[in-house]
């Protein structure tokens, strides 16, 4: 190993366990595993439908098909509801309040009848022994599935678990030295200014690949043994662009990091740059990390149905490039982001009092 | 170690200004109060900071390349703050690895230094739980870690009880003594006379003497010297410098001084004192036992250069 | 007789009232944090929605304006506006909290102050309370003070059927933010006594304010739920508020949970900043 990769180790290998036990990025642990503990929730969901539509069936005094369902339609009585598909297996009722035309508040009775035919549940909303609304619950299909990880993915885990868990990682590297007046210990060794920040933008990348890569290979797995899914798809490209987010959103804010003093007002600007994406000019939006990550989703959102138009905007860039324009896309904004902030460590004097 | 008409400021404020100076091998003291720019002299030296202006070299290695530089330099600095949760011991070891060291040599050459500075029983232990001396010597252990040809030390003597601080000062002597250069800042002038073979006078930013301290003293041409005299009758021996037997010639003394067994005399033209004295001694006239000047140490020379109100609180 | 005894001499010239002293502590640190050019800019920034409300209010009771324009008149000046006004101010002032909050107490924990501060006649309540205020009389003058004279200068052009019928709007500007103002600032003042560096407990702050919005999103969505709102702060008082502004009322059961939050919020962080804002700190 020559000389210069020799030192750039010798920075990571301190900074590895630095990163991934530092008390300050505790935190980016719990941004993690919240999308895991909502699809734990999910799953343990599903599990208890499944099990709910067949004990459900079994209760109906005739049998029952999505057409008898079908047949329910708003404005319909109880008692129509009855006689067409008998006594509900379960059903609750309850007040609700409502604001009326006088600005009095005013307590609705409410009743809601579920039934199942086997394959989904049914709930049937009734508003003062109307029917109000049918809503069909059946189990989750493999593309129901990878629809929710999609969304997920792209609106939340990239978006925001990732963006925030980058923000404390790479922030921390050279921020966080600052802050604990301990720069300067790397400073006085024989290291090349631009070889500290790779190691150390090497280790953060490594942690943060580890645990949010970790996190949505262990989401993937878990959303894969729902009740009638057998495994979902695509686990290595997500595991590749979550490793392309951590890239990208770590470059800027290793940069953030070392050229503001308070990285608050960056990160929410970017934030702000980020959310505003699919509004943006062309040109405008190329600078961006999230308009390269939603082109290398494997599933697009938009596509999918149930999607608000609004949201469908914002989960998807409209002007679409192929997958390696948008790797390289990616790779390119990194590399100019790196290659600034090489430049700027190189400059970078020890000034602990304004921190 | 060459400083080539450099100047540091921090936006509108001057750090120093217009330095010119080549530091020989010993040991070398940066003397002057606080803010004087010492740090900033040491900061800039070891490439923590760049200057505005001019040139810096360290063993013909500019400031700039650590990756040279710092084989050469060893850099104690006033930061008193440290890695989270590192012992001594871990510290160093972690230290010397970013100079490619194998895991062997890091132990060994980390016990040693931890020896040499008095700190081996304290190695395993916490940094965040060593008193204010050790941590000041586990500063000057990183810095001696990888045996440096230059050492460049801010304030080391700070924090030490006297004990460690004499063993410290032999420490630099040693060091100084083996051809290396050892650059020390201080604002406790009285060390400075102790330790240094050559001191550089800093005020306000600015080189105001370089030299060994006896050579910068005499330099001061213009401003009257103070001679001890040693004898049995101090009274006795100023009444004959004062009124010189008829044939001598009458001595110019601005100012006397008696205490017990010792006068202080202040003259101008030493010299021209010092003939007339050996006349009178050899005379007879006075029973003289001894005689040394009495402030060619850095603190009086500090205090001539800049003034008393120049020199602040911080030299003593 | 001991020296001290002959020379010392105690001040006993006049002192101020102690009652307003915990004030000084509100003085130097609005003093501090407007030493900052950014916050400063930001701060006059955030009066730019009073201020097109304000234009709105004007234009709204110009009948010749449509009439140029040959537009309808399509503004309505009514508890829907104000509840947008409040909303959009509060999110101005949630940004404004972020940068300003987390060096209110993090330095003086972190540089070892607030053991200066308390080795003083002055107590923990009163550092608390120079603390708070800060934020309070910032944060008011951001919210619901620009608030009320919007509904003061709608209150007069609207006439006397408007005021009849909206006078209620005001003590509900006014309850909302003043709610929304406890609430943040003692969840930002605690993050500031638990975090120390600045610079993570905005980051913090700014985490629980995005994260917790799209998190609720994502539980909606995921677990086909509205309590995932309960996450998401912001939601939480518009779920709040819509009571006092006598919006379409949401589900009781989370409109009592949304209430619920904010009280355990404002009373959890209450306990965090009494357990960090000590006279002793144990150093390990």
């Amino acid at each position: 190993m020559n000389a210069s990769l020799q030192s750039i180790a010798a920075v990571f290998r301190l900074e590895l366990r630095k990163t991934f036990l530092a008390r300050r990025g505790l935190w980016v642990y719990l941004l993690a595993l919240a999308p895991f503990v909502l699809f734990l929730g999910y799953t343990v969901q599903n599990k208890v439908e499944a099990q709910q539509r067949q004990e459900l069936a079994a209760h109906n005094q005739k049998p029952l098909a999505a057409a008898d369902f079908a047949a329910i339609h708003r404005g319909m009585t109880e008692a129509e509801v009855l006689a067409r598909l008998g006594p509900p297996a379960r059903q609750f009722r309850f007040g609700r309040r409502r604001r009326a035309a006088n600005d009095t508040i005013e307590l609705r009775l409410d009743a809601r009848f579920r039934y199942s035919d086997g394959s989904a549940l049914y709930d049937i909303f009734l508003e003062d022994g109307k029917v109000m609304n049918v809503r069909p619950r059946p189990g989750p299909t493999l593309g129901d599935v990878n629809l929710l990880f999609a969304t997920v993915f792209q609106f939340f885990y990239l978006r925001l678990a990732v963006f925030f868990g980058c923000l404390g990682i790479f922030m921390n590297l050279f921020r966080g030295e600052l802050l604990d007046k301990s720069l300067h210990f790397y400073f006085l060794a024989p290291v090349r200014r631009s070889h500290i920040l790779a190691g150390k933008f090497l280790a953060g990348l490594a942690a943060a690949v580890v645990i949010f890569g970790g996190s949505a290979a262990v989401q993937i797995w878990l959303l894969g043994r729902q009740p009638g899914v057998s495994g979902l798809g695509h686990m290595g490209a997500y595991l590749g662009v979550t490793a392309l987010a951590c890239l990208g959103y770590g470059a800027v804010f290793l940069a953030a990091g070392l050229n503001f003093k308070n990285p608050i007002v960056p990160a929410v600007a970017l934030l702000l740059w980020e959310s505003v994406n699919p509004f943006l000019p062309a040109l405008l939006k190329k600078i961006s990390v999230i308009y390269y990550l939603t082109q290398l989703c494997p599933v697009s959102v938009a596509s999918g149905p149930g999607v608000s138009p609004l949201f469908a905007l914002l989960v998807a860039a409209p002007t679409a490039i192929s997958k390696s324009a948008a790797l390289v896309g990616l790779l390119v904004v990194a590399a100019v982001v790196l290659a600034y902030s090489a430049r700027r460590v190189r400059r970078l004097e020890i000034d602990y009092s304004a921190d | 170690m060459e400083f080539d008409n450099v100047s540091k400021f921090y936006g509108e404020v001057l750090g120093v200004n217009r330095i010119h100076l080549a530091i020989p091998p010993g040991i070398t003291s940066l003397v002057g109060p606080n803010g004087s720019g010492k740090t900033t002299l040491m900061n800039l030296m070891t490439g923590l900071i760049q200057p505005t202006r001019g040139r810096i070299s360290v063993l013909g290695i500019a400031a700039t390349d650590p990756e040279r530089l710092f084989r050469k330099v060893g850099y104690c600095t006033q930061f008193d703050s440290y890695p989270k949760g590192a012992t001594g011991r871990a510290f160093l070891e972690n230290y010397l690895s970013l100079f490619g060291e194998a895991r062997a040599e890091r132990r060994e050459r980390a016990a040693r230094v931890l020896e040499r500075v008095g700190l081996e029983a304290a190695a395993d232990r916490k940094i965040a739980g060593y008193s204010k001396g050790m941590r000041q010597r586990i500063r000057l252990a990183q810095a001696l870690a990888h045996d440096p040809q230059v050492l460049v030390l801010d304030e080391p003597l700070n924090g030490l009880d006297p004990l460690v601080r004499a063993d410290t000062i032999a420490l630099f002597r040693g060091l100084g003594a083996e051809g290396r250069a050892v650059i020390l800042s201080s604002h406790v002038l009285h060390e400075v006379d102790a330790i240094s073979d050559q001191v550089i006078m800093l005020s306000h930013g600015y080189v105001v003497a370089e030299g060994q301290i006896h050579g910068v003293r005499s330099e001061l041409r213009d401003h009257p010297i103070q001679i001890r005299l040693q004898g049995a009758r101090p009274r006795e021996m100023a009444a004959r410098l004062l009124q010189p037997e008829p044939g001598q010639e009458l001595l110019e003394v601005l100012e006397l001084a008696v205490g017990e067994h010792q006068l202080l005399v202040k003259v101008r033209d030493a010299h021209a004192f010092y003939l007339a004295l050996n006349r009178l001694a050899a005379s007879g006239a006075i029973a003289l036992e001894g005689v040394a000047p009495a402030d060619d140490d850095a603190g009086s020379v500090y205090a001539y250069l800049v003034g008393a109100g120049a020199s602040g609180g911080g030299a003593q | 007789m001991a020296v001290y005894q002959q020379t010392y001499r105690p001040y006993t010239g006049p002192l101020t009232p102690a009652a307003p002293r915990f004030l000084i502590l509100y003085q130097q640190a609005r003093r501090s944090l407007f030493q900052s050019k950014l916050l400063l800019g930001f701060f006059v920034v955030c009066f730019l929605i009073p201020l097109l409300e304000l234009v709105t209010i004007y234009i709204s009771h110009n009948p010749a304006f449509f009439h140029l324009l040959g537009l309808p008149r399509f503004i309505a000046i009514n508890r829907s506006f104000f509840f947008t006004y409040v909303h959009y101010q509060c999110f101005m002032a949630f940004l404004f909290t972020a940068f300003a909050a987390p060096g209110l107490i993090a330095p003086d924990l972190a540089d070892g102050g607030l053991a200066l501060y308390l080795s003083r006649p002055f107590s923990r309540a009163e550092y608390l309370a120079g603390k708070i205020a800060v934020l309070w009389l910032l944060l008011s003058a951001l919210t619901w003070v620009p608030g009320l004279i919007l509904f003061g200068v709608q209150s007069d052009m609207g006439g006397a059927a408007w005021r009849q019928a909206n006078g209620w709007l005001g003590w509900s500007i006014v309850l909302a933010c003043a709610v929304w103002i406890v609430v943040w600032s003692l969840l930002a003042l605690a993050i500031s006594a638990w975090v120390k560096w600045r610079v993570v407990a905005g980051a913090v702050l700014l985490g629980i304010y995005f994260f917790g919005a799209g998190f609720a999103q994502v539980i909606n969505l995921v677990l086909g739920t509205q309590y995932g709102s309960l996450v998401d702060l912001m939601e939480v008082h518009l779920i709040a508020w819509s009571g006092l502004f006598r919006r379409p009322a949401p589900p009781l059961g989370l409109y009592l949970a949304a209430w619920a939050v904010l009280a355990a919020i404002a009373a959890g962080s209450l306990w965090m900043i009494l357990k960090k804002v000590r006279p002793l700190e144990v150093i390990k």
